[in-house]
C-alpha cells in the first residue's frame, strides 16, 4: 500500500510503533520530506510516547532463589530417619486366656457355693431332727415330773396308739409303769432318777420312733395340742428351760429339675433357673473355645 | 528453568515488571506486591516456562494481578494514583511536557494506559502486547492508536492552556 494523504497519519502511528519494516521506514520518511506540512502533525504524535523512565525494584532479595532452598536429602539417609512402628507383643494374659481363667473361676466358685448350700442345709437338718428329738424327751421328762402332764386324746388315730405303746413299753423297760393309754399314774423319785439316767436312751428310742412313723404322725405327736397337751404349771422344768418353738418346715432334697428354686450361697439367694443357664453358657463356651482351638 | 535463570529473570525483568504496575495503580507496596506474586508463579511453573518466554509470562501474570487490583480498588481515583506516584518515581526528565503527558496518560482508561506502558516502556510488539494482555494484534493496533490520539488532544488541549 501506497502512502498517501489520506492514510499517512496510520503510518505515523506505525511508524512511532516501530511497527514498519525497514522499507516502509523508509517510505515513510521520503513522504514526510514530501510534505512538510505534515511534520508538526508527526512531531505531535511524536510527543505522547514515553520515554523509558529508570525505576528499580528495591527489594529484590525477596524474589531470588538458592539452591540452597532446593537442597534436599538423600533417600537413603531419609529412610534412615524413618521410625517404624513398634511392634505389639502378645502378653501371656491373652484375652483368651483371662476368658478361660475367668470361667474356671466362676466354676469352682459354682461348685464350692454348691458343697456350702448342701452340707449347710444337711446341717440344719440334722440339727433340726436333734431339736425334735430333745422335745420329745423333755415332754417325756416333764410327764414323768407331774402326775398329769400328758392327755392321749380319745380320738388318736391308730398311729398315736402305736407311739404310745411304744413310750409305754419304753417306760416299761426302764421299770416304772408310767405310760399307758387311759391313765398315767405319778412318779415316784427313784423313776425321775432313772428316767434321767436313761434320757439318752429315750432319744435314741425315739429316734427309732421318728423313724418308723410317718412323717404326718410325727406331726400330730409333736405339733397338735390336742394330740399332747403339756401343763406348764406343774412343770419346773419346762419353766426354766428355754425350749426352742416347733415349726413344720421340712427340709427335704434338692429337686435340681425344678425352675424356681432358690439356692442359699451363705447369705445370698441366688434364682436356681438363671444359675442354671449361667452354667449351660459357661459350657458351652468352653465347648466352643474347645472347637476353636481344634480347628 | 534452573535456579540461576529464575535469579537472572529477576536481575533482568524484576525493575520492568514493577515500573509497569506502578505506573499503571501508582501504589509502590501493591506493585511490589503484585511483582512478587508474578515470581512466586514463575518459581511455582519454572518446569512449565520457558527462559526465553519467561519475560512476557511475568508481565502476563503481572498484568492480570493488576486488572484484579484495579477492580477491587475502584475507589481510588487515577488523579490520586498519579499525584501519589509523583513523589516517587525517578524520573529521566522534568520537562513540563513531560509531567502533562504523565497527567494526559493516568487519564486513560486501564486497557489503553497498559498498551502505551506496554509498547513504549517496553517496547513490545503488537502481537507481545496482544498475548500479554489477552487481545488479538489488530485490537492492539487499533486501541492503541486511539490511545495515541487522545493523548495527542490532551497534550494540544493542555499546551495551549498552559500558554
Amino acid at each position: 500500500m501506497k502512502i498517501n494523504i489520506q492514510n499517512y497519519e496510520s503510518y505515523c502511528l506505525l511508524y512511532i510503533d516501530n511497527e514498519l519494516s525497514a522499507a516502509e521506514r523508509r517510505e515513510f520518511e521520503l513522504f514526510m520530506q514530501e510534505n512538510s506540512a505534515l511534520v508538526n502533525e508527526f512531531n505531535a504524535l511524536q510527543q505522547t510516547v514515553l520515554t523509558p523512565e529508570t525505576l528499580l525494584f528495591e527489594d529484590k532479595a525477596i524474589l531470588y532463589r538458592y539452591d540452597e532452598m532446593e537442597a534436599s536429602l538423600p533417600s537413603s539417609f531419609k529412610q534412615s530417619l524413618y521410625r517404624e512402628e513398634a511392634k505389639v507383643v502378645d502378653g501371656y494374659f491373652t484375652r483368651t486366656r483371662i476368658i478361660g481363667i475367668a470361667s474356671i473361676a466362676a466354676i469352682l466358685l459354682l461348685l464350692l457355693g454348691y458343697q456350702f448350700y448342701f452340707s449347710n442345709s444337711i446341717n440344719v437338718k440334722n440339727d433340726k431332727e436333734n431339736r425334735q428329738t430333745n422335745n420329745k424327751s423333755l415332754k417325756l421328762k416333764s410327764s414323768k415330773d407331774s402326775n398329769n402332764l400328758v392327755r392321749v386324746d380319745a380320738n388318736n388315730n391308730l398311729e398315736n396308739n402305736t407311739l404310745t405303746k411304744h413310750k409305754s413299753e419304753i417306760a416299761k423297760a426302764n421299770g416304772s409303769k408310767l405310760f399307758t393309754s387311759n391313765n398315767l399314774p405319778s412318779l415316784k423319785e427313784t423313776d425321775i432318777i432313772s428316767q434321767e439316767i436313761k434320757t439318752q436312751d429315750i432319744i435314741i428310742e425315739n429316734d427309732v420312733v421318728t423313724n418308723t412313723i410317718s412323717s404326718e404322725v410325727t406331726n400330730n405327736l409333736v405339733s397338735d395340742k390336742n394330740a399332747i397337751s403339756i401343763n406348764n404349771n406343774n412343770s419346773p422344768i419346762l419353766n426354766n428351760t428355754n425350749i426352742p418353738s416347733e415349726t413344720t418346715e421340712n427340709y427335704n432334697t434338692i429337686n435340681t429339675d425344678e425352675h424356681d428354686r432358690s439356692i442359699y450361697i451363705a447369705n445370698f439367694e441366688i434364682d436356681g433357673d438363671k444359675l442354671r443357664g449361667v452354667t449351660r453358657r459357661i459350657n458351652a463356651l468352653f465347648k466352643r473355645n474347645k472347637n476353636d482351638k481344634q480347628k | 528453568m534452573t535456579v540461576q535463570d529464575f535469579n537472572h529473570c529477576v536481575d533482568s525483568y524484576s525493575d520492568g515488571v514493577y515500573r509497569f504496575i506502578v505506573k499503571n495503580i501508582g501504589h509502590e507496596a501493591d506493585a511490589q506486591d503484585i511483582v512478587q506474586t508474578a515470581f512466586e508463579k514463575l518459581w511455582v511453573n519454572r518446569d512449565k516456562v520457558e527462559t526465553e518466554k519467561a519475560k512476557s509470562y511475568l508481565f502476563t501474570v503481572a498484568y492480570h494481578q493488576m486488572i484484579d487490583h484495579i477492580r477491587k480498588d475502584k475507589k481510588k481515583s487515577t488523579t490520586d494514583n498519579f499525584e501519589e506516584v509523583k513523589g516517587h518515581i525517578q524520573t529521566s526528565s522534568n520537562s513540563e511536557l513531560k509531567q502533562i503527558l504523565l497527567r494526559a496518560i493516568n487519564e486513560l482508561n486501564p486497557t489503553q494506559k497498559s498498551l502505551v506502558l506496554l509498547k513504549d516502556y517496553e517496547g513490545y510488539s503488537y502481537q507481545e502486547i496482544g498475548e500479554i494482555m489477552h487481545l488479538s494484534e489488530s485490537q492492539v493496533k487499533v486501541y492503541l492508536h486511539r490511545a495515541r490520539l487522545i493523548l495527542k488532544g490532551k497534550l494540544i488541549h493542555l499546551e495551549k492552556m498552559s500558554a
